[in-house]
């Protein structure tokens, strides 16, 4: 036999050898129930895996950036949380930014700053619709994107004035993520804010409720005062000072220092 | 002088029947429209006039093919004239070798001119069926400056084509653009940040590197942001202008002294 083919038959053994302790590593590291199903799944689950989540992640950024009329700014528009008035939010026809002063040292600078837009702006109510082809996206892509199902269903609800059309997209979010209590406690935050409807608003936040105290997620330990908040208001709603009550003490056990627990318990006062 | 321009002019035309003839423009507009046409029929959730995402798809598609399709022509018209020998009866002609590099240059611009104006005719007619705004004022200078763009990067490839083999040269420029597209605007920035060293690396690379950036309203036009001045507009074109005719005579130069 020559050196050549003796080469050859030996890599070969060895590759094979390497691809069967990598397939055993696979099959033993990982637990049988933790392991992707992926022989049901569609297309874009068998070619992109866990790149789905990636690439929704981009286009919601993307979506993000379309907001701000094509820049990339950080803050917070949905929240309501205290980050968002600290820059203007001028609507999207406003006067054009005003050019730097031309500067001999670097003209570049201000050929790059005229020409490329640097303002802080947001999309009008009725503009937030070109949000919409690129949430769809995300949500196609990634079912498992929550930020993306919360975000669509915001311009849905609060800027075309949809309401009906949120909730169905957030039950599609609850049946592609039935753990997280995120899309119910959206439910009711759009079923108080634009329905008015207090008894699905009921429904939908005790729903989130039954499921946050075992969620993992991060934003637990923030929205469990505010969802106590809700419940305990709308119990006041319904004339039910003892409920309210229960749920304020609920909330002070979670964080009696928390603006929510705070406002429940003014509100009580006032009553 | 007169003499001069005919001759000139004779070359443009042997440029733009040449890349004509090659189709390249007929596969592209093909593409874009395979990519673009689908897109104009979807309405995610129901809501119709939603149409950044294909704006913005557009411009980008436009872009990169003007862009490959002005590096690749202008990278291949020395080079493949050398190699099938037709360069040999052009030099016969009493006529100076820098008047070729600039015949066949404006050639290759005015394609691929004439193939932007068709791209932006295209994509006016996609933005005003859309969102019923019919070509507004940024959207001339977008294309103004995009002709600006399409002159730098096609001089800088002709440049290249006569030193560089033609896939080092096409990479350098593909390289060259993009990194300025992405960083251009930042150099500065970063210069700032470097030590002295880095800091004068990089203050000279602002000065000398192609700023195409300055040429890119794509944002402008997508977002609908107002137009900017027609002055800063003449400023950025000015550079065009400079930086084109800088690499034609370094390209005239090399050509002189090119043994062939």
């Amino acid at each position: 036999m020559k050196d050549q083919d003796r080469i050859r038959i030996y890599g070969c053994l060895g590759l094979g050898l390497c691809l069967l302790v990598g397939a055993g590593i696979g099959l033993f590291a990982t637990p049988l129930d933790d392991r992707p199903q992926v022989n049901n799944a569609d297309l874009f689950s068998l070619l992109l895996g866990d790149a789905r989540q990636l690439m929704s992640d981009a286009i919601v950024a993307k979506a993000e950036v379309y907001f701000h009329g094509g820049l990339e700014v950080e803050c917070d528009h949905h929240g309501g949380e205290a980050d968002h008035d600290d820059h203007p939010h001028d609507a999207h026809n406003e006067a054009p930014p005003a050019a730097s002063s031309f500067s001999w040292k670097n003209p570049w600078r201000t050929i790059t700053q005229t020409i490329h837009a640097q303002e802080h702006i947001h999309l009008s109510d009725t503009g937030s619709a070109e949000l919409l082809p690129l949430y769809w996206a995300a949500c196609r892509v990634a079912p498992k994107n929550i930020e993306a199902y919360e975000n669509a269903a915001y311009v849905l609800s609060s800027n075309l004035k949809r309401p009906d059309e949120a909730l169905k997209l957030l039950d599609e979010g609850i049946r592609n993520n039935p753990k997280t209590y995120r899309l119910d406690f959206y439910k009711g935050q759009i079923a108080v804010g634009t329905l008015h409807d207090t008894v699905r608003a009921v429904q939908f936040f005790s729903r989130a409720w039954s499921k946050i105290t075992t969620s993992k997620e991060e934003s637990v330990a923030q929205d469990q005062p505010r969802l106590c908040f809700y419940l305990g208001y709308l119990a006041l709603q319904q004339g039910d000072r003892a409920e309210a009550q229960r749920w304020l003490l609920q909330a002070q056990k979670i964080n009696a220092t928390s603006a929510s627990a705070r406002d429940l318990a003014r509100l009580l006062e006032k009553q | 002088m007169m003499h001069a321009v005919r001759q000139i002019s004779a070359l443009v035309k042997l440029s733009l029947l040449d890349l004509y003839r090659r189709k390249d423009m007929a596969v592209v507009v093909i593409f874009l429209g395979i990519v673009i046409v689908p897109l104009l029929f979807v309405s995610p959730f129901g809501v119709k006039g939603a149409s950044r995402y294909i704006n913005e798809l557009t411009l980008l598609l436009i872009w990169v093919f003007t862009a490959i399709i002005g590096v690749a022509r202008a990278a291949q018209i020395f080079p493949l004239e050398i190699e099938s020998r037709t360069i040999f009866p052009m030099m016969a002609k009493p006529i100076h070798r820098g008047q070729i590099v600039v015949g066949r240059y404006l050639g290759v611009w005015l394609a691929l001119a004439s193939a932007l104006i068709v791209f932006y005719g295209a994509y006016g007619i996609l933005v005003g069926v859309r969102s019923g705004t019919w070509f507004m004022p940024v959207f001339w200078q977008a294309l103004v400056l995009h002709l600006g763009f399409l002159a730098i990067v096609s001089a800088l490839a002709l440049l290249g084509s006569l030193f560089m083999t033609a896939s080092a040269n096409v990479t350098c420029c593909g390289m060259v653009c993009v990194g300025m597209l992405v960083y251009g605007s930042r150099l500065e920035q970063f210069a700032e940040q470097q030590g002295p060293f880095g800091k004068t690396v990089l203050s000279i690379l602002n000065w000398v590197a192609p700023h195409v950036e300055f040429f890119d309203m794509r944002h402008r036009l997508v977002h609908d942001w107002p137009s900017v001045s027609w002055g800063v507009c003449a400023l950025a074109l000015g550079y065009a202008v400079a930086y084109t005719t800088l690499c034609l005579m370094a390209a005239a130069v090399l050509f002189k002294n090119k043994r062939i």
